[in-house]
């Protein structure tokens, strides 16, 4: 009967959760940049029931290397969604990691209450929460199995392996962020060597068959990628501009983020368990500290590693949340219970879901195209010619092809994509240089048809004066964002 | 009835191995022949084949033997049936081990980037290993002068091989006699010999893009085997050797045959060490050895389908064809071949002297950095270009050259000639 109580909490905080996802995501009908990049490839694949390798908008057209799962298991549940899939999937993805981080807590504290107190702050981690709003986002799913799959090696036997396997490779091929749980059972396996712990056959041999599967799948996905970059392949071919600001250490900005609480308890929950040496939570320090090289390196984005780091970090505090507990039992503050639930309470509301509730806000409103914008860019989708290129910063680019279905010169999707770096030094210029000479250099450079300004660029560089001159740019839109079309 | 059962066992064993050694051999065929299929011209692969393919019955140019030999037996004849000799020396060469692991190493070289390199294109290395093979052969079975004349001959194709059969010649002799000091003082010289000269070339793995290279899932493989293997007598000295093979393979470009023979042995030996091991799951043993049987296919098969798709096409040689004999034609360096075959004057190719190569790749950078006009015509009356040659590759990526920009924008010394399917030609007025 208790089990079936709490359970059925569990299932009310997985309510709880996916409403409020639901509640922000649906403030807006629109997606964000990244969110129209997988509704077009998932719309390819609803045309043609395969995947879209080569990109005729992207880049004026080249092939574009992506592992395709998560595109067809999007392209599936539209069926019977339609185009609400893009924010009801990844928000029931995403909500169900609420189960996986019952399912580690209790078994890392073996108290059922905590456990569901756990699953509750996982729900609003903010940089987690905000991730599947609107972005259609891979890591709502990648993130639920990594850590099943850790659930699944804390107590690895004969009748689990099967799973681990089946899902080891559906990791794989759903993300090449897979590479992160190898990388974090190594750091584990190496962190058990060192401590002297007994790590048993099976839990050695699942790694292997994780590290061997992991990188068998990212080879023949990425086969294209390996042979043009060789080993810089790991820079993701990056414009060197963007890759000097991928770590920009931001203390203040990953408190928010992740959650000031969760990073408190989960840090103090991993020393004191490396200390005592708990299996479990090597496990998830193992993971932690991949993360924090990865991200030391540059080789993953800082938000992606958040949300792993978040996640490990919320497991970890089970631990200092049980310790706090066992101590409080030893003194008088039992008998102020109802208080003490209600401070920590109050905490979890100031440190995890007012900061998520915020930053959800912030996302639906400042990160989706405005109405004007969309209504500009049908425009430009029934008007022009269908084959020519629209020039858009970064940021706006998936946008662009989604709605106006024309062609780009740079989009942030960098793997097999010709000259990034000077492209993007060559837009960054367009928009901010004074020169209308330098201006037609880049534009017949990339065989620019239109200049999209939208008003984040003219906030950034000012007003773009070069398209003042009438007889060369033809003004079709003034407002924010502004259109150009050139014709000289 | 017992009697007649045994027999019968044994004849279903006789069967299996027979089965066992053809498919091997038909496996050795399609690897032999399948850039060739999948390859739309029947042209021969890359550049330098055609460096010998130009001097055939030249007895003074690099790889005379091979120069020879291609006088007398087409190419397309000739590295399949080297590529099948080397097969069956390879395995003679493997008696010391097991039926079972010998047609194991077998068949992961066959299926390795290196062998698909070696009989697919037609370079003087391929003759040169089999030779050595052939050589190594004879001295595992004590046949010291044939053997020491397979090594001799092994100068007729590649001068650099000789000297390395000679070092591993007297290598064998001198553990063979238990000159155990000399030994080690020896392989201590060539280790720090290796450490010490030349550049080291990172790029030796295909599937990383390597021109010739190894299957990134062997390495992996036998990586991941060192750490179960390692303290294992036998297996320390396998990879004391497959180490030292890599070290020579970073420093000098055949070393990769070698070292990827040697690796597919290794593998081969590691795959039943694996089986023999207790696993705790079954389940994960096959799947790890399945993954990594995949993964070298793989690697074959894509590097094969790689080096299909490898120029020349029938674009460039159909172009240089419209050009008159003996004209000098200017293209970048792996062009040079191409242009001397088809009857035309080269300025450079990548068989030349290397220091000729660099003192014309610094007038050539001046081609492509400067948009001095003055600057530009002093280089190619220095060399007495007569043609420029422009493919779409080439004009990728000289794009943004001054070479390119003088083409566009000066009408005065150089005019545009024609065009075939994006080959161009301009014409330089001397």
């Amino acid at each position: 009967m208790q089990v079936k109580r709490n359970h059925r909490i569990l299932i009310l905080i997985f309510l709880v959760v996916l409403s409020a996802e639901l509640y922000f995501s649906l403030q807006t009908p629109y997606l964000d940049n990244q969110g129209y990049l997988i509704e077009r490839y998932t719309e390819h694949i609803l045309e043609t029931g395969k995947p879209l390798f080569y990109d005729t908008l992207s880049y004026n057209g080249r092939d574009v290397l992506y592992s395709p799962l998560w595109h067809y298991v999007l392209a599936v549940f539209s069926l019977m969604f339609g185009n609400f899939v893009f924010k009801l999937v990844p928000a029931l993805f995403s909500s169900s990691l609420v189960f996986v981080v019952y399912l580690l807590s209790k078994k890392i504290v073996d108290n059922e209450e905590l456990a569901l107190f756990i699953a509750l702050m996982s729900g609003f981690i903010p940089v987690v929460f905000v991730d599947s709003l609107i972005s259609a986002s891979v890591y709502s799913l990648a993130i639920p199995i990594m850590f099943y799959l850790i659930y699944l090696f804390m107590d690895l036997d004969e009748k689990k392996i099967g799973v681990f396997v089946a899902l080891s490779f559906l990791l794989s091929l759903l993300h090449p962020v897979s590479i992160l749980f190898s990388l974090g059972l190594l750091v584990y396996y190496l962190l058990g060597l060192s401590e002297n712990m007994k790590i048993s056959n099976l839990n050695v041999e699942a790694m292997a068959f994780n590290f061997v599967s992991t990188f068998f799948i990212q080879f023949l996905i990425y086969k294209k990628a390996f042979l043009e970059y060789g080993f810089s392949v790991i820079w993701h071919n990056v414009p060197s501009q963007i890759l000097g600001s991928y770590f920009d250490f931001d203390l203040f900005g990953m408190l928010y983020r992740v959650g000031a609480l969760t990073l408190i308890f989960g840090l103090i929950g991993i020393i004191w368990g490396m200390i005592k040496k708990k299996d479990r939570i090597m496990l998830l320090c193992g993971f932690a500290l991949a993360t924090l090289i990865l991200l030391w390196l540059r080789l993953l984005e800082p938000t992606v590693g958040m949300m792993f780091l978040s996640v490990a970090l919320i497991v970890a505090s089970a631990f200092t949340l049980n310790l706090f507990l066992n101590y409080l039992g030893k003194t008088k503050l039992p008998y102020y219970r109802l208080s003490f639930i209600m401070i920590v309470l109050g905490l979890i509301i100031s440190s995890l879901a007012v900061p998520s509730f915020v930053l959800a806000s912030k996302h639906v409103n400042d990160d989706v195209p405005s109405d004007y914008e969309i209504l500009v860019l049908k425009w430009v989708e029934e008007n022009a010619l269908p084959d020519v290129t629209i020039v858009a910063p970064l940021g706006k680019e998936h946008t662009m092809t989604a709605v106006a279905g024309k062609r780009t010169v740079l989009d942030d999707n960098f793997l097999l994509a010709p000259e990034t770096s000077e492209r993007y030094r060559d837009i960054e210029r367009l928009y901010s240089t004074k020169s209308e000479v330098e201006a037609l250099e880049i534009i017949a450079r990339y065989n620019i048809d239109y200049v999209f300004i939208p008003i984040e660029t003219e906030l950034k560089y000012g007003k773009v004066k070069w398209t003042d001159d009438e007889s060369c740019f033809r003004g079709i839109f003034f407002g924010t964002p502004k259109v150009y079309q050139v014709i000289c | 009835m017992k009697a007649a059962s045994e027999e019968s066992f044994l004849e279903h064993q006789r069967y299996i191995k027979l089965f066992a050694k053809l498919s091997i051999l038909i496996l050795a065929l399609a690897f032999l022949l399948l850039p060739g299929i999948l390859r739309e011209s029947e042209l021969a692969i890359g550049d330098r084949p055609y460096y010998h393919l130009t001097r055939e019955g030249d007895t003074d140019r690099i790889g005379i033997g091979w120069n020879f030999l291609l006088r007398y037996f087409p190419m397309n004849i000739l590295l399949p049936a080297i590529g099948l000799l080397s097969v069956f020396f390879i395995f003679f060469n493997l008696k010391m081990l097991k039926l079972e692991e010998r047609l194991l190493a077998t068949g992961f070289f066959i299926i390795s980037p290196a062998f698909v390199y070696l009989f697919n294109v037609g370079e003087r290395f391929g003759m040169a290993f089999l030779f050595t093979l052939i050589a190594s052969y004879f001295l595992l079975d004590k046949k010291h002068l044939i053997a020491g004349i397979c090594v001799v001959l092994v100068f007729l194709f590649d001068i650099w091989i000789g000297v390395f059969a000679i070092a591993i010649l007297l290598l064998y002799l001198l553990i063979r006699y238990n000159k155990k000091k000399i030994f080690y003082s020896l392989l201590g010289v060539i280790f720090l010999l290796l450490l010490v000269l030349g550049k080291f070339n990172a790029g030796i793995i295909s599937d990383m893009g390597a021109k010739i290279g190894s299957s990134v899932f062997a390495i992996l493989f036998v990586a991941f085997c060192f750490l179960f293997f390692w303290d294992r007598k036998r297996f320390f000295s396998f990879y004391a050797i497959a180490g030292l093979l890599f070290l020579f393979s970073l420093k000098v470009e055949f070393g990769i045959f070698y070292f990827g023979l040697f690796l597919s042995i290794l593998v081969g030996l590691c795959f039943f060490e694996l089986l023999r091991i207790r696993w705790e799951s079954k389940l994960v043993r096959d799947l790890i050895l399945l993954i990594f049987v995949c993964g070298l296919l793989f690697s074959g098969l894509s590097y094969a389908n790689r080096i299909s798709k490898e120029k020349p096409n029938e674009d460039i040689f159909n172009t240089l064809s419209r050009l008159p004999d003996g004209a000098v034609v200017f293209a970048d360096l792996e062009y040079g071949n191409w242009i001397d075959y088809n009857g035309k004057k080269s300025v450079w190719h990548s068989l030349m002297d290397r220091d000729k190569i660099e003192t014309i790749r610094k007038d050539v950078s001046i081609l492509l950095e400067s948009k001095d006009y003055t600057k530009t015509t002093e280089v190619l009356e220095r060399y007495q270009i007569d043609y420029l040659l422009l493919d779409p590759e080439l004009k990728q990526r000289w794009h943004e050259s001054g070479l390119i920009y003088l083409l566009k924008y000066n009408s005065e010394g150089f005019r545009f000639l024609f065009e075939e399917n994006g080959v161009e030609v301009w014409r330089f007025f001397r």
